[in-house]
């Protein structure tokens, strides 16, 4: 088991409000969440000794570009190319600095710009495997890779488009809370089963809207945190994996089945003990397999838990309480911070909609990085209030 | 899609292990030397997807479009055109190189009896 992340403080949930378009550099929305979150904190910009920075379109930029953009002398800097999963990561990473004395406060921002025109060559060259063995087939982007994951799980476990409507019709209803998510308007399952085919077995609202944005939080002691007087979360446990179980021909599973257990243990608590879940929704079946490998339910029955669980705010689950990536929009890299900041909220008690009602402890987890056939990155942390 | 050609993909020299995508090294050995052979060109058909939505004009123009994904009985995993009728997951396919309208090398899987 890995050493526990003793002292460590996690702090200042900031997103910058998402924009569909946008004529700012990726630059301007990482600078402007650094901003917030030290006017959040009123902690001085000199007193900000590490960066992580995780980005899909900074190129060719990175968190060494930023320090002399913003103006700042680091002593600590990251650049995480993990896409969704880069919170969790960039988080574990952190946490380590602080802990080891590398840095004394850390910013773990991602952010993004979305110019019109400017998806398709990002799809394009996301990576050389899907450059060559996945755009060719139809220039379909991740909808394609997604499209055949999605079957593959249906036909396997039996799931339904109503069992995936379920899913993104209650966090519609957490959206509709959420002044800064872009799809606020209810959802019902007509709405859902009727919208139009994208890839089937994926239909409209089964993807999420590329936007511009970002997302960010603050980690330092928790020793600093306590003399600032600022509201902090606890990092309880956090794992990654990346390529897991290569040989499975389709990947119904990611890596969280394999740190599950190891996870729980370093927290001292199991999934039953969560008081919400922030899962990975790029597309719902993701968001799936996350409640199943994460031990929410066993593999194969979660069609069964979407048909029995409330995973609204109010309900037995509350999932993704802002509205996750699938109503608040996908803000290239920061849709992978979205849970994490989601988290400390509701740790915090700042949620920006919704409050889940006693939230002490909650789940956040990751995925990124669709190099071919499938995402290589999974991670997750359980976070704890600092009163729990 | 025409020009079809036999299913040649990179098999690595030392460990005889079929790659999909082309490699540098091999993902088990990480051997350096892979060269491009004939290999078993039946697989099963794992998935599918009809897309209604494209980036490219010239899928724009010819949808829907179906894309299946098969596992080769040589060991890979492909993405892959599909010619036919209706796919069914877990029939059993023929995958082959064609060259697509940019006269790139593309794969294109067919129901094999
Ligand atoms: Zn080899």
């Amino acid at each position: 088991m890995s050493q526990d992340y003793a002292g460590v403080a996690v702090l200042a949930p900031v997103t910058i409000a998402y924009e569909r378009y946008s004529d700012h550099g990726a630059a301007w929305f990482i600078g402007r969440c650094v901003a917030e979150l030290l006017s959040a904190t009123g902690i001085d910009k000199a007193q900000l000794d590490g960066l992580a920075v995780s980005s899909l379109t900074l190129a060719p930029d990175s968190a060494v570009s930023l320090s002399e953009h913003f103006g700042m002398t680091l002593r600590w800097a990251e650049h995480l190319p993990m896409g969704g999963a880069s919170a969790v990561v960039s988080l574990r990473r952190a946490a380590r600095a602080i802990q080891a004395g590398d840095a004394n406060v850390v910013a773990c921002v991602a952010g993004d710009t979305q110019v019109k025109g400017g998806f398709q060559s990002l799809i394009e060259n996301f990576s050389r495997f899907s450059a060559e063995a996945v755009y060719p087939y139809g220039a379909a982007g991740p909808n394609t890779v997604f499209a055949l994951i999605t079957r593959a799980y249906m036909d396997q476990y039996g799931a339904t488009r109503e069992d995936f409507g379920r899913l993104c019709i209650a966090q519609r209803d957490n959206a509709s809370h959420n002044p800064l998510a872009l799809l606020r308007r209810p959802l019902s399952m007509q709405d859902y089963l009727d919208a139009r085919p994208v890839a089937e077995p994926v239909h409209l609202y089964d993807c999420v809207m590329p936007c511009a944005g970002a997302e960010g939080f603050l980690v330092t002691s928790t020793e600093r945190a306590r003399s600032l007087g600022l509201p902090y979360a606890e990092l309880l446990a956090a794992e990654e994996r990346h390529n897991a179980w290569p040989e499975d021909p389709v990947q119904l599973r990611g890596g969280w089945a394999q740190f599950r257990d190891a996870l729980y243990a370093t927290a001292g608590l199991g999934p039953g003990d969560m008081h919400f879940v922030q899962t990975y929704d790029d597309y719902p079946v993701i968001a799936l397999q996350q409640l199943e490998d994460l031990g929410f339910c066993a593999k194969g029955e979660g069609p069964a838990f979407l048909r029995n669980t409330d995973l609204r705010c109010t309900g037995e689950l509350p999932m993704n309480t802002c509205g996750g990536q699938l109503s608040a929009g996908q803000a290239g890299f920061a849709g992978g911070h979205l849970g994490t900041v989601e988290a400390l909220r509701q740790l915090t008690g700042q949620a920006l909609g919704q409050q889940v009602a006693g939230a002490k402890v909650g789940l956040a987890s990751g995925y990124g990085m669709v190099n071919y056939d499938r995402c290589l990155c999974s991670a997750a942390a359980i976070l704890g209030a600092q009163d729990r | 899609m025409n020009d079809a050609r036999p299913l040649e993909l990179q098999v690595c020299r030392h460990c005889a292990r079929v790659q999909y995508p082309a490699r540098e090294v091999c993902r088990d050995c990480l051997g350096g030397e892979l060269e491009r052979q004939a290999v078993d060109s039946a697989g099963e058909l794992l998935s599918w997807c009809r897309l209604h939505a494209s980036l490219e004009p010239w899928f724009q123009q010819r949808l829907p479009w179906i894309v299946v994904s098969v596992r080769l009985h040589a060991g890979p995993v492909v993405l892959a055109h599909w010619s036919g009728d209706e796919p069914v997951i877990g029939q059993t396919v023929g995958v082959q190189w064609t060259s697509d309208h940019e006269g790139r090398d593309v794969l294109t899987a067919q129901a094999r009896g």
